[in-house]
């Protein structure tokens, strides 16, 4: 008898010990330690319904980033990602976060967020709460400005003038263009700050064509433009990738023998193809990732992981970027303790990196200039 | 010992242990036949996976083989036409195919990788010799299939290309022929075979393009550029599944699915069967059901398994269970086993606890007597009452200071209730306590002011229950005699009521403040910041300061307690607990808090005063209807940047177009819609640092510091660039917005002379279009007639072709039949200003309608004038409605003095009028409207141009 309850008795033990170990083994994460390590909050819009991918591409690659930095310091500190993600108005993600920071001191670092309304809350927030933030995406520039907290880690417009008319000087000896632009936000933001930039520095604008974005057909307008041969000597395109490839087959055909320059903010390694044929004076200037994709070990594995992780067959060059930029922060971590030591890092930090040399100036602005002038031959990029 | 004996005594033997047994029993049952059950359930599982497997490696090479019979199908049926053309004439064929609904485009390319001919014209002459198909046309020199993703316009092309010899050697031509995807996934989802789960298709990069089964081709719809393309991942898969391809069909299995794949010949991508691991579950779902019965099973044999060894091992408990009660009640010294039994052991230690019981009573005996000493000994009344079961009390016992401090003799055990001993109304006083104790179950202490026989006195009483079979028997009472104590109580509570009052009801929030934090709040303290007081005076009151006014309020603090300036008063923010920002004056004095320095607050809320306030600012420097700073703000701006460090600066003069005309004809609600509009335009073209003022009805201008004049062109043609987008969006109501700039460059320059340069550049520009802009606006109110079609569909044209034929018939110059036809098209223009309601009433028009009807005909003239395009018919349409007896309007003409071609509108106008359906009655028939003009010749119409129209 006495068997038969010990048998009861073990029956239940070893039931209860099954679910504490499959409990273990399935949800370690409410026993993993986090409150004695460092957190970074990233604040992130959800859109991961459009080609952006956000945040997915992101999440990937942030950790990786952090999978690689650990790797060799299993000594040192803990570094927690947290990932706040939320949907429809970018005040919502504010609150979200504010109300996260208020319950967690542990965080000593903010990123986000994907466009320039949330990046403004998001640099509010750290305003607020005193806590060193990283931009990777808005362009606004003015949200930096005055805001000792806020960096961006996003190459700037200015820069993409800037090289724009670098290309035209030195290497095209450009006095004259027209500029082609697509109304796309994005496109014509850009083409505006070129034009200014451009009319400041002395360039003649011959013409400037605005179209829309869905626009492939151009035959009327170059029939135009050739009128104009003589008063131009190269053209500057702001125009979606799509739209580029037409433009340069018809002033191809319309015998406009012309330099042509796009903006490096369409363009990329595996769309070069589509372009062979048309591309004997094509020029632009790109990350210098993509350049380095074929030559640097570290970003082959890397490439070859993230698109197993994003599961999508291309790489891009928002991956690279965004490890290069949580490597940097990571390494700014591994000699800071506190929100004020990563801010004093980050406001002194010069390196140079895969995306380029980063440093930032007083406003939080990268200081140089990340892009490289190319040439595409052959469906390749050669740097000038 | 008391219950257990009791307990014993009524022969109630112990359950519990039997039940025990056979749950357990039950338990043990069930974990074996789950176990088997388990082992049994994934047997049957791997079977099942194991033949969806097989079945699927089968569906996915039949529909390989499918897919390739299919593209060699169209390849053949491809090159026979090339055959039968002959080489000579590519070009037909591509043309030929052009309208099969399995291509979505053809093209033609020479040896050069020229495209020759295409079936959309535009690619005609581009250059693909960089192109893949190009490039392995030539180097197989064969008719070859290859499915590729078209990066820049992020679409899939199924590509069939077929090199074309004129003569041997390389190839002359290469054709290409675009496969519908759609169709593809169409064709191939009818061709059903036995499959379950999704078929899907992808090339060696990941790319998702057919999920043959559900009948859908990737990316598709009208965001194909926008929309992200599914990766891999949303399918289960990862690219290294791709990689590690290595011939034959591949199976895995993850959380959700069962997937087989395998690569297709050629260059067509991979082919895969994946099915949900839940589709699979559906199977054996009997399996399921059988377990569950055999677990039943196992339950039932386990549980009578359980009470046969319960009962057999419960035997000898019961007949030794009867014996401890013998023992107990005193009938018996020991309990007795055979010597061999299990319990045996149980026996020997229950006999010689036995005998440590009795040892136990008499240590008892010993702690009574010293107890008793204690009890008469202590200073405190103590007193024991009994509750009886229906709620009586009864005093048991009490000590000396008892008697000693209430003057009441009481005999120990002569149980008297408090009623009998007090006396009824103290009896029921103390009663309420008591009865309150037992109700409670727990200790229970209070005060109590009696007045018994040595006196009126103040306790301290504690009432402690003593529970007997779960219900409270005894209440043991000690009080203590504090009288004394709270007198002096009483004397300080008056005094700090007093102040009390006063703070609790000041109707300013008052808190004391020390080393940064709330050391009293007031109540109006909590309500307005909307914390509790346990949170205000545990916080720093910094947290409830508005970030940018934490400094100030730091300082304000300090020279509060230093003293400095005596009492300090200040205007700062407050963040309630709901993150409301409150204003509020605050003023603090230095005072001493426990003996140590703190400053004492008042704050009054002026949130609605400073609401008020910067309503009050914000009305006067903007404009109500558009929000925009309005002229005095324009005027200090202009004022505040002259001589800045802000130049260059360049000022904007802006005027909306015709906007007089559009608030006299259409309205002034719709002039609204037209200010707010180009104020919009003009906010969105400027940068966010520049200022824009709404300075007049029509007219805006803007500030544009540290512009210069040719970035100040830049955002000029960036508002003419809006305000044609806006146009494009909005024709109904179109923006003409007139700009002037210019440019203040050096310091030296005053803005107002700046402005008054824009001002005359715009409106030297204005008077240069003027008539551009007067036609702009009259395009507008034409584009808003035909909109309301208020007449009635085609009412213009038909009226045009009466006109135009009577005219014909009079004989008139060519120069009057254009006036008459552009007559009949425009002639109601003024009933534009008119409201739809009268417009398009189905009942008779009121007196008062009738006269804003007949008021058209002026407003139409008012508009025609200003058109130069009108201008030459203005007269005719303000004439249009006279009679010829002379009762029409407005000018009451008749005769002759009507012009001849009003006279012509009028009849025209009249019979089509009768003979169209309006909306308040239906149309007469032609005879009874010519009946009806023949009736009305004289009076309303010209009679002999009656007669002349009348006359086939």
């Amino acid at each position: 008898m006495r068997d038969m309850v010990k048998f009861g008795k073990v029956s239940v033990c070893a039931a209860l010990f099954t679910v504490a170990v499959l409990f273990l083994l399935f949800f370690p994460r409410f026993f993993s330690a986090a409150e004695d390590g460092r957190m970074i909050l990233i604040v992130t819009k959800d859109q991961s319904d459009t080609t952006s991918q956000n945040p997915t591409r992101l999440q990937v690659a942030a950790e990786l980033a952090l999978e690689d930095f650990q790797k060799n310091r299993e000594n040192s500190r803990k570094i927690v990602h947290k990932y706040i993600t939320y949907m429809g108005y970018e005040k919502e993600g504010y609150l979200q976060a504010k109300a996260f920071l208020e319950k967690n001191p542990s965080v000593i670092a903010l990123v986000g967020d994907f466009n320039s309304t949330g990046t403004e809350y998001t640099a509010r927030l750290a305003a607020e709460h005193q806590i060193p933030h990283l931009s990777f995406f808005s362009t606004e520039e003015e949200i930096f400005r005055g805001k000792p907290w806020s960096f961006s880690y996003r190459p700037r417009i200015q820069h993409e003038s800037a090289i724009i008319l670098q290309i035209l000087r030195e290497h095209l000896g450009s006095q004259k263009v027209i500029i082609i632009a697509s109304d796309q936000q994005v496109l014509f933001t850009r083409a505006e700050d070129f034009y200014a930039a451009g009319s400041k520095s002395g360039l003649e604008i011959v013409d400037y064509h605005i179209f829309p974005a869905e626009k492939y057909d151009y035959r009327e307008e170059i029939d135009q433009l050739v009128t104009l041969e003589e008063q131009f000597d190269s053209f500057v395109l702001f125009l979606e990738v799509y739209q580029l490839e037409h433009f340069l087959q018809q002033i191809s055909l319309a015998g406009l023998d012309k330099p042509t320059l796009t903006t490096g903010t369409v363009i990329h390694p595996d769309l070069l193809s589509e372009f062979e044929g048309v591309d004997h004076s094509l020029f632009a200037f790109v990350p210098r990732l993509y350049l380095r994709l074929d030559k640097e070990n570290d970003l082959q594995s890397f490439e070859q992981r993230y698109m197993v992780e994003t599961g999508f067959h291309r790489i891009d060059s928002l991956g690279p970027w965004i490890y290069d930029g949580f490597s940097t922060l990571y390494e700014i971590m591994d000699g800071a303790d506190n929100r004020e030591q990563v801010m004093e890092a980050l406001t002194g930090y010069e390196k140079e990196h895969y995306i380029g040399f980063i440093g930032f100036d007083r406003d939080g602005l990268m200081n140089k200039n990340t892009f490289v002038p190319v040439r595409v031959r052959s469906g390749k990029f050669e740097e000038l | 010992m008391y219950s257990l004996t009791k307990q014993l005594g009524e022969k109630k033997k112990p359950g519990g242990l039997k039940w025990r047994i056979f749950i357990q029993f039950i338990m043990a049952g069930l974990i074996i036949f789950l176990f088997l059950g388990g082992l049994y359930y994934y047997d049957v599982k791997k079977e099942n996976v194991s033949a969806f497997l097989k079945q699927s490696q089968v569906v996915v090479d039949r529909y390989e083989k499918k897919l390739q019979a299919f593209y060699r199908d169209e390849m053949e049926i491809l090159l026979s036409y090339y055959t039968l053309a002959g080489n000579d004439m590519p070009e037909a064929v591509v043309s030929l195919l052009e309208q099969n609904s399995h291509y979505l485009s053809s093209f033609l390319l020479d040896a050069s990788g020229k495209v020759l001919y295409a079936s959309d014209p535009l690619i005609i002459g581009y250059n693909y010799a960089g192109k893949d198909v190009f490039k392995k046309a030539f180097l197989s020199g064969e008719p070859f299939t290859l499915t590729r993703f078209h990066h820049t316009e992020r679409r899939l092309a199924i590509d069939l290309v077929i090199p074309i010899y004129r003569e041997s050697g390389s190839p002359s031509y290469v054709a290409v022929h675009q496969l519908n995807p759609a169709w593809l996934v169409e064709k191939l989802s009818e061709e059903y075979i036995d499959a379950e789960g999704e078929i899907l298709m992808f090339n060696e990069d990941g790319i998702i393009f057919l999920d043959i089964l559900n009948n859908h081709c990737f990316p598709s719809g009208e965001d194909s550029l926008t929309a992200r393309l599914p990766s891999l991942k949303d399918y289960g898969f990862s690219l290294s599944h791709l990689q590690e391809w290595q011939g034959g069909p591949r199976s895995f299995q993850n959380n959700d699915y069962l997937v087989t794949y395998q690569k297709m010949e050629g260059d067509l991508g991979f082919i895969a069967d994946r099915m949900s691991l839940s589709v699979i579950g559906e199977h054996f779902r009997n399996v399921i059901s059988f377990m569950s019965l055999g677990a039943l099973l196992g339950i039932l044999l386990f549980g009578f398994l359980g009470i046969v060894v319960a009962r057999r091992t419960m035997k000898p408990i019961y007949e030794l269970s009867d014996q401890v009660v013998e023992a107990l009640k005193g009938k018996r010294k020991f309990v007795e086993t055979a010597p061999s039994s299990e319990l045996s052991i149980f026996v020997q230690a229950f006999n010689r606890s036995w005998q440590d019981n009795l040892q136990v009573q008499q240590d008892l005996q010993r702690l009574t007597d010293e107890y008793e000493k204690v009890f008469n000994g202590t200073q405190d009344a103590l007193f024991l009452l009994e509750v009886t079961d229906d709620g009586e009390f009864y005093f048991l016992r009490n000590n000396l200071a008892l008697e000693k401090k209430t003057g009441i003799l009481l005999k120990n055990n002569e149980k008297k209730t408090p009623r009998q001993l007090l006396g009824p109304d103290l009896g029921n006083q103390v009663e309420q306590n008591y009865r309150a104790c037992v109700r409670k179950g727990e200790p229970l202490s209070y005060e109590e002011t009696l007045s018994l026989p040595a006196g009126k006195r103040t306790w301290v009483t504690t009432l402690t229950p003593i529970f007997r079979e779960d219900r409270v028997h005894f209440l043991v009472g000690s009080s203590q005699d504090i009288t004394e104590r709270k007198e002096v109580e009483e004397s300080l509570r008056l005094s700090e009521e007093r102040y009390r009052l006063l703070v609790d009801n000041a109707t300013e929030a008052i808190g004391v403040i020390q080393d940064g934090v709330l050391k009293y709040a007031n109540p109006m303290t909590v309500q307005l910041l909307g914390y509790s007081e346990e949170k205000l005076l545990s916080t720093s009151v910094l947290d409830f300061v508005h970030p940018e006014d934490r400094e100030s309020v730091l300082q304000n603090l300090g020279k509060s307690l230093s003293g400095e300036g005596g009492s300090i008063r200040a205007y700062h923010r407050l963040i309630t607990r709901s993150n409301e920002i409150k204003w509020a004056e605050i003023s603090g004095v230095a005072v001493e808090w426990e003996n140590r320095p703190a400053v004492l607050s008042f704050v009054n809320d002026i949130t609605e005063r400073k609401k008020n306030q910067e309503k009050l600012e914000y009305l006067s420097l903007h404009d109500a209807l558009t929000g925009l700073y309005n002229r005095t703000f324009f005027d200090e701006e202009m004022n505040r940047l002259t001589n800045s460090r802000e130049y260059p600066v360049t000022v904007i003069s802006a005027d909306l177009d015709g906007l007089k005309l559009i608030n006299d004809t259409m309205g002034h609600v719709r002039g609204d819609e037209l200010i707010k509009a180009c104020a919009l335009v003009l906010q969105k073209s400027l940068r966010s640092s520049d200022i824009l003022a709404r300075i007049g009805g029509d007219e805006f201008a803007a500030l544009l510091p540290r512009c210069e004049h040719s970035t100040g062109e830049l955002i000029a043609r960036r508002i003419r660039y809006r305000a044609n987008l806006h146009n494009a969006e909005f024709s109904g109501l179109p923006l003409s917005i007139s700009v002037g700039l210019a440019t203040a460059e050096e310091e030296t320059i005053s803005l107002k002379e700046t402005y008054k340069k824009a001002d005359d550049r715009m409106y030297r520009g204005k008077l240069s279009r003027r008539s551009i802009v007067r036609s702009h606006t009259v395009d507008i109110l034409l584009n808003a007639l035909n909109k309301r079609d208020f007449i009635g569909e085609g009412h213009g044209q038909r009226v045009s072709g009466f006109c135009l034929k009577l005219g014909e018939k009079l004989g008139i110059s060519v120069a009057q039949l254009i006036d008459l036809a552009l007559l009949a098209q425009v002639h109601d223009l003024g009933l534009v200003g008119v409201p739809d309601n009268i417009i398009f009433k189905r009942t008779p028009f009121t007196a008062e309608e009738w006269e804003i009807i007949k008021q058209h005909p002026e407003k139409g003239h008012r508009i025609a004038v200003s058109s130069p395009d009108l201008a030459e018919i203005a007269g005719l349409i303000l004439a249009h409605h006279e009679w010829w007896d002379g009762s029409g309007y407005p000018q009451g003409l008749k005769g002759d003095e009507i012009p001849l071609l009003c006279r012509i509108l009028a009849i025209a106008d009249a019979f089509d009028v009768m003979t169209s359906d309006r909306p308040y009655r239906k149309a007469i028939s032609e005879e009874e409207g010519r009946e009806e003009l023949k009736r009305c010749a004289g009076t309303q119409f010209d009679p002999a141009l009656v007669k002349l129209f009348l006359q086939d």
